[in-house]
């Protein structure tokens, strides 16, 4: 009887793991940021926001701590895309998404705010050439 | 105050009201067009025009972007400047660079003009009188875009239809293209963002969305009344060998035994004109183009907003024949579920058959708030239970006669039309 308790037992337990609904919401949850690349250099003041996320989820945005930006509520298509600015040299951006489920999963970002184009002539032209280079040929 | 200065204060007040009210609405526009009218006739055609980009995507150098519409602020400059590039600037044999990554245009400025439809290569150079370039190595390709980039020095690169990246032309960086960058940056025009995503919804190739919210005028049809007389003549100078036969449902027809004209009674009208074995000639894409362009161009004129939508090429023993479908466009978008305003075939140097729809003229109704290109998605996926997409961009569908913007999702090679929720 007892045998059988425990088999019955360790089959629920691995039914519970291994079961298509758990393993859906394994998939379910996550936080993928397309936009910024981490570690970006830009000269604009406003950087680019996009990525995927679970349907129903909200996103909210900090740059250096403070939010920026409105909470934004996911839809169906699971996609958040929005502008944010920033104003600082070096700007941590965090992204925290809040599924459904109660998780939550963040996710940052290291943007650098360059003065301007002028200011960085030989980088900004090592970086084309370097880029060039490796695109083209 | 006297009863009759309240109320004329009162009148005054209501006027500027009535005057802010108006200028507001018109002052959103993006610009103001004349749908299906009639182009003045006999006015010679550009060909050049009718394959006008009907987007040119500006990248900042900067991770964004913006798209320019015919409607946009610099279109026609950006338009003018870019041809004469793409002209002056081709100077080098189409070189194969592999798939287009438009992801590694990012920190480059350029431009990248998209024309209405695919167009075969050599047709592109005899068009933009490419010279000193050899096109043979793309013979049979179909362009879709060219690009210039500016990249310290200036590149002309191709995009056929399945992605392929050919440079035709390096040199020295231009100015004017810088300049023309600059420009439109300085306009603050509205961001695009290229759209990614491959988890709960699949984009499948570039798909460029603003950031911005979308408003788009509505317009209403009002049919332009022209007189049989009037289209007749054009086909048939000499009325005493013409006949004239009017059929039971309004439908009148024009023949001289040979050359055959059809009048409906909502306007439109077709044309058709055997073409003898002796009277023909052989003719290339281009120049076959050319004798539709100019043919339309004395035959009702070509409205300031049609585009080459499509073409055919039909071979038979007796010849080949090029069908050439034109469409029109409102405030630069296209209108999804219209038919094609005109069909012409030319064969063996003339045109054979020539269809037109009837001419209309616009007037602007009001301004609809479109939904975020976001939030069409979302729809997509929640009403139409779309999983996969290949573009998303704003229309126009004709409903009631009436030209409403609308959000239009291509999946699979179908077009799926997302009306506004406000409706």
């Amino acid at each position: 009887m007892r045998r059988m308790l425990t088999a019955l037992l360790i089959a629920a337990v691995l039914l519970t793991i291994f079961s298509p609904l758990a393993k859906a919401d394994e998939v379910q949850e996550f936080i993928k940021l397309n936009e910024p690349k981490d570690n970006l250099m830009t000269s604009s003041s406003k950087v680019l926001l996009a990525g995927e996320t679970v349907p129903n989820a909200s996103i909210e945005v900090l740059v250096n701590g403070r939010q920026e930006v409105r909470t934004l509520s996911v839809g169906a298509a699971g996609i958040f895309m929005t502008q944010v600015p920033i104003s600082s040299k070096e700007n941590i951006i965090t992204v925290k998404a809040s599924f459904p489920s109660g998780g939550r999963e963040t996710v940052t970002r290291k943007v650098f705010l360059m003065e301007s184009e002028s200011k960085l002539p030989e980088l900004t032209s090592l970086i084309q050439t370097l880029k060039s280079f490796l695109i083209f040929k | 105050m006297s009863r009759d200065s309240i109320l004329g204060w009162t009148l005054i007040v209501l006027v500027v009201i009535s005057l802010f009210l108006s200028f507001t609405i018109w002052s959103q526009v993006p610009g103001n067009f004349s749908a299906f009218k009639m182009g003045q006739e006999d006015k010679k055609v550009e060909p050049i025009y009718t394959v006008s980009p009907e987007k040119i995507l500006v990248y900042f150098g900067n991770s964004f972007s913006t798209l320019l519409k015919p409607s946009s602020p610099l279109y026609d400059e950006t338009w003018s400047i870019a041809r004469e590039l793409l002209k002056t600037r081709s100077n080098a044999s189409p070189e194969l660079l592999g798939n287009i990554s438009r992801e590694s245009f990012k920190r480059v400025r350029g431009l990248e003009v998209f024309f209405p439809t695919s167009l075969p290569a050599n047709f592109l150079k005899q068009l933009f009188n490419i010279e000193g370039v050899d096109f043979t190595a793309l013979d049979g390709k179909l362009i879709n875009s060219f690009l210039l980039l500016d990249d310290n020095a200036l590149s002309v690169y191709l995009v056929d239809s399945e992605d392929n990246l050919y440079r035709i032309g390096k040199g020295s960086e231009s100015p004017e293209l810088n300049e023309t960058i600059k420009d439109i940056d300085s306009l603050d025009p509205p961001l695009y963002a290229n759209l990614t995503a491959d988890v709960n919804l699949k984009v499948v190739g570039d798909v460029y969305v603003s950031l911005s919210l979308y408003e788009l005028p509505v317009y209403t049809l009002k049919r332009e009344q022209i007189s049989e007389e009037q289209i007749a003549t054009k086909f048939f100078p000499d009325f005493s060998i013409t006949r004239r036969i009017q059929e039971r449902d309004g439908t009148v027809i024009y023949t001289d035994g040979q050359q055959g004209l059809r009048l409906y009674a909502d306007g439109a009208f077709e044309y058709s004109m055997p073409v003898s074995r002796d009277t023909k000639k052989a003719q290339s894409f281009y120049e076959s183009f050319n004798t539709a362009i100019d043919f339309i161009a004395d035959h009702g004129g070509l409205p300031a907003n049609a585009y080459l939508a499509s073409y055919e090429e039909v071979s038979d023993p007796s010849g080949t024949a090029y069908v050439f479908k034109f469409k029109i466009s409102a405030n630069g978008f296209k209108v999804v579920n219209a038919h094609d305003f005109i069909n012409i075939t030319v064969e063996g140097g003339q045109v054979r058959n020539y269809n037109r729809k009837p001419s209309f003229s616009t007037k602007q109704i009001g301004i609809l708030d479109l939904m975020t290109p976001v939030e069409a998605l979302n729809t997509a996926v929640s009403t139409k239970n779309i999983k996969v997409i290949d573009d998303i961009y704003p229309a126009y569908v004709l409903e009631n006669e009436e030209l409403k913007p609308v959000w239009v999702v291509e999946t699979n090679g179908v077009e799926v039309i997302i009306h506004s929720l406000s409706e």
